[in-house]
């Protein structure tokens, strides 16, 4: 197997290269996990440098090199009923807070950003069907940077790891079991719509408007503080007055915004524009 | 920017529509000075996006024009005061002789205020003066900011003054130390010991803080000399400032507090013990450490620099026989167990071959996986039958860690089970790993038999070709 | 018992939380409001001691906040600041803090405040102002 090795100079550039387009920080103790990531890579397109990649990403004319370079940075743990607090929240709570307000005719409309492949949207909408909600009242859109990952969740064919915290009596209403994997029925796939969207730049959200809920959970721990603030800046101007942004439980906007005001229930926060 | 897009900024920021006056304000960030006064009047909007606007567009416009109206606001209300503060804190150095002035206010918290952001922008040409205040100043507060401050500031020649400090009320007199331990200059070490008996528990807890940060033998001393003065938290801080010089005395009570320090909420303090505990060769302390490290969610990064913190300190202990016999532990958390494999393959602990032969036949695939890996990595005789076996697992991850390792080590006795099972692999990245260890065990004999397999595994074949030395042809 | 100290310079922080672990309290710690709602999210405390002026969120606000969710009213609120000021601490108390107290101040007087908010609080059961 090769051994090569990241120079530091070829480092910088790589990891300025991956925060100009898309907000990710790479800090410098990470330089041993750029290496190990994209060793992998290397060897798969018989390259005998970093810097001879580096090129290829540069001028490579799809963007093709460039998402298999985010996906190579970013670890992608994913699951379906993550975080449940802020689920059993956003079902008990919110939901009964957005359908109250006047809107008889207004569909719905949530964005899972960062959506990776597909477990937190599908959620989503596995809990608003539970709650009665059909299909025709509510909108899932779901985004992210990686086109791999959101193919795979276009797919929506599970393994066991994903789906290990799904309450039995959704296993058995919303998924179909095919020895190792399990794929999620029509139903439930045809409620989301996923697109690729860089969440630094506001120019890819123009249909990502009037949002009443947006989960961005555990992707904000990839960008620095002024990234950060670009992304919820975007955010904030994506949802609609009163709506919500629910972040990971680990995460924090307390450096970032004063715009999103904290709202808590049953000790979740949320954060609201009001 | 152009004169026409400003004019409509300086409209919009006045518009019925919220989202309209937040699109303003933020666009207002590229403007000149004309755009200070409407944001900081935005500042007021009842519309909490607007507000956040602008304070970052008065952020990025920065400049003396800045700060110079935004002085005013320090005297409204909380609100208002702690926006201007965040954005003069942001705009920098520019501000701090503009801050000059307040330093005479009338107002306690005015010059606090003053203080504090000279403090964090971390710059001031005026030195004396806050030494002035640290020495004249009514209001304790005050004296404390300047204390901290000159610290921040490392203002080597205030050191009389603050050593005189010391002396002053207990809230100026820990700000004085923390100064002092900033600066390090040597000639505070006297009186800082002479707090070591200090009637004043938090006294004496600053002194020992300050001591350990100055590093030097007369501070060891000291402090080693303190421990057998001290008990409960006092004693905890003191091992804690020895540890952190890199000293640890094989007193008695040292190991248990370090263990404490190990386990406690604070990684600061956590990792200072791993530290300690390694430097005391505390074998005892590994088990905890796994514990810890086990206990990790490594998708959060801030637990993966720390998981890879533990895992360093737990290496240094070498192949110690009580990591090894954490093989064997059913009390530890499955990831920390994980852990122990990967170290004592990194290792290569050969007196870890059995316990890793018998984790073979876990449950959990990551602990036969990594089992596997670390056994290709010791490369005994007595892993080589096993790997050889687990080539056949049911597990795709498994039969891959196998191949790999067999193929690394270039077992010739893996290479008829390897051409085996190659014909009953389905999964293209584990046939993948079939061709690369079979070409590095005997590429000549694979590739005279190449015909044996189907077209997509000789044309994947061919792809490794370049890769070894061989000189054969397809 | 556990409190969390919230105030935005680590210094004041250091020397706080040194009164209180002496004193035997579990301490936790914030830098400012929006950091203290966010921890008491996953943490539980027996009680908030919080600074005045602080960025993105300050200790009204954070007072305001905490009084307003029925899961998070009930815990006692004790606030220390630099800020002399009647009409300050008369705000302070009509937004619900049981405790205000002015920089600098003493270990004792601290622990003091503490062990009276705590009684008056089961004793009065529940949260109602001082």
């Amino acid at each position: 197997m090769l051994n090569l090795s990241l120079a530091e100079g070829t480092f910088k550039d790589i990891r300025d290269y991956i925060y100009d387009n898309s907000g990710i920080y790479i800090a410098d103790s990470k330089k041993y996990l750029i290496e190990n990531r994209l060793s992998r890579i290397l060897q798969e397109k018989n390259l005998q440098s970093f810097e001879d990649y580096f090129r290829l990403i540069k001028f490579s004319s799809n963007g093709n090199e460039l998402t298999r370079l985010f996906d190579a940075v970013t670890t992608n743990e994913t699951y379906f009923f993550r975080e449940p607090q802020q689920l059993t929240v956003f079902s008990d709570g919110i939901l009964s807070k957005l359908s109250g307000q006047n809107r008889i005719l207004k569909k719905l409309k949530i964005w899972s950003a960062a959506c990776s492949s597909g477990e937190e949207p599908y959620t989503l909408s596995m809990i608003l069907f539970e709650k009665g909600i059909s299909s025709d009242k509510f909108e899932i859109y779901a985004s992210d940077l990686s086109e791999g990952v959101l193919a795979s969740a276009k797919r929506a064919v599970y393994n066991s790891y994903s789906v290990r915290n799904v309450p039995e009596p959704y296993m058995k209403k919303y998924f179909s079991c095919n020895g190792q994997s399990y794929a999620l029925n029509n139903a439930v796939k045809n409620t989301v719509k996923f697109m690729k969207v860089n969440l630094i730049d506001n120019s890819n959200m123009s249909s990502l408007r009037c949002m009443d809920i947006i989960f961005c959970r555990n992707v904000l721990i990839y960008f620095d503080t002024k990234s950060k603030q670009k992304v919820v800046s975007n955010l904030y101007d994506s949802l609609n007055p009163g709506g919500y942004l629910f972040i990971g439980q680990s995460e924090s906007l307390h450096n970032v915004t004063r715009a999103l005001r904290p709202c808590v229930i049953n000790k979740v926060i949320m954060y609201q524009k009001v | 920017m152009h004169t026409a897009r400003l004019r409509k900024l300086l409209r919009d920021i006045n518009d019925e529509n919220a989202s309209k006056r937040r699109a303003a304000a933020e666009g207002l960030s590229q403007g000149d000075e004309r755009a200070i006064y409407p944001l900081i009047r935005a500042l007021k909007d009842n519309n909490f996006g607007v507000q956040d606007a602008a304070m970052r567009s008065l952020m990025e416009i920065k400049g003396e024009a800045t700060v110079y109206m935004l002085l005013p606001l320090l005297r409204e209300n909380s609100f208002l005061r702690n926006t201007a503060i965040m954005i003069i804190r942001e705009v920098g150095r520019i501000a701090v002789p503009l801050l000059h002035v307040l330093l005479d206010d009338r107002d306690d918290d005015i010059r606090k205020f003053a203080l504090d952001l000279i403090h964090d922008i971390q710059y001031c040409k005026y030195p004396e003066k806050l030494v002035q205040m640290l020495v004249e100043d009514p209001n304790a507060n005050v004296r404390a900011a300047a204390a901290k401050t000159i610290g921040m500031l490392q203002y080597d020649k205030a050191t009389p003054q603050l050593i005189k400090a010391l002396s002053d009320e207990e809230w100026v007199c820990f700000s004085a130390l923390e100064a002092l331990a900033c600066i390090k200059n040597d000639s505070a070490m006297d009186a800082i010991i002479e707090l070591l008996d200090n009637p004043s528990e938090t006294i004496r807890y600053a002194a020992i803080d300050a001591i350990g940060k100055f590093s030097s033998e007369k501070a060891v001393g000291a402090l080693t000399g303190h421990i057998t003065k001290a008990d409960g938290f006092e004693k905890f801080s003191t091992i804690k400032s020895l540890a952190r010089m890199g000293s640890v005395p094989s007193i008695p009570g040292v190991k248990e507090a370090l263990l404490e320090m190990l386990k406690g909420d604070d990684w600061e303090d956590t990792s200072v013990a791993l530290n300690g505990l390694v430097a005391l060769k505390a074998e005892d302390a590994i088990y905890h450490m796994i514990d810890i490290a086990g206990s990790f969610d490594l998708s959060e990064p801030v637990s993966e620099d720390r998981f890879i913190a533990i895992k360093k300190a737990v290496q240094s202990y070498g192949c110690s026989e009580h990591l090894i016999a954490l093989l064997n532990d059913d009390s530890i958390k499955y990831r920390g167990k994980v852990t122990v494999i990967e170290i004592v393959g990194d290792l290569k602990c050969k007196k870890s071959v059995p316990p890793l032969i018998a984790l073979l036949k876990s449950d959990f695939r990551d602990v036969r996986r990594t089992s596997i890996k670390s056994l290709g990595q010791i490369e005994s005789d007595e892993a080589k039958e096993c790997l050889i076996e687990a080539i056949s697992d049911d597990d795709s991850h498994v039969r891959k860690t196998a191949v790999t390792a067999l193929g690394k080590i270039g077992e010739m006795a893996a290479f008829e089970p390897l051409m085996r099972m190659l014909h009953n692999e389905n999964y293209n990245d584990v046939i993948e790993e079939f061709i690369i260890a079979l070409m590095n065990i005997n590429a000549a004999a694979f590739l005279s038999r190449i015909g044996e397999y189907n077209e997509d595994i000789q044309k994947l074949a061919a792809r490794y070709l370049p890769r070894c030395n061989s000189e054969i042809t397809c | 018992m556990k409190i969390m100290i919230v105030d935005d310079c680590q210094t004041t922080r250091k020397l706080l939380g040194h009164y209180l672990k002496s004193r035997g309290y579990t301490v936790v710690f914030a830098e400012n409001g929006l950091d203290a709602i966010e921890k008491l999210g996953t943490d539980t405390v027996n009680l908030v001691m919080t600074d005045l002026n602080m960025p993105y969120m300050d200790g009204m606000e954070l007072t305001r906040t905490l009084r307003a969710d029925p899961n998070l009213s009930d815990i006692p609120i004790l606030m220390v600041t630099t800020e002399n000021d009647e009409e300050e601490r008369e705000k302070a108390y009509s937004n619900g803090v049981n405790g205000y107290l002015v920089k600098p101040v003493t270990g004792d007087a601290i622990a003091q405040n503490i062990k009276n908010i705590i009684k008056q609080f089961f004793t009065q059961g529940g949260m109602q102002n001082g």
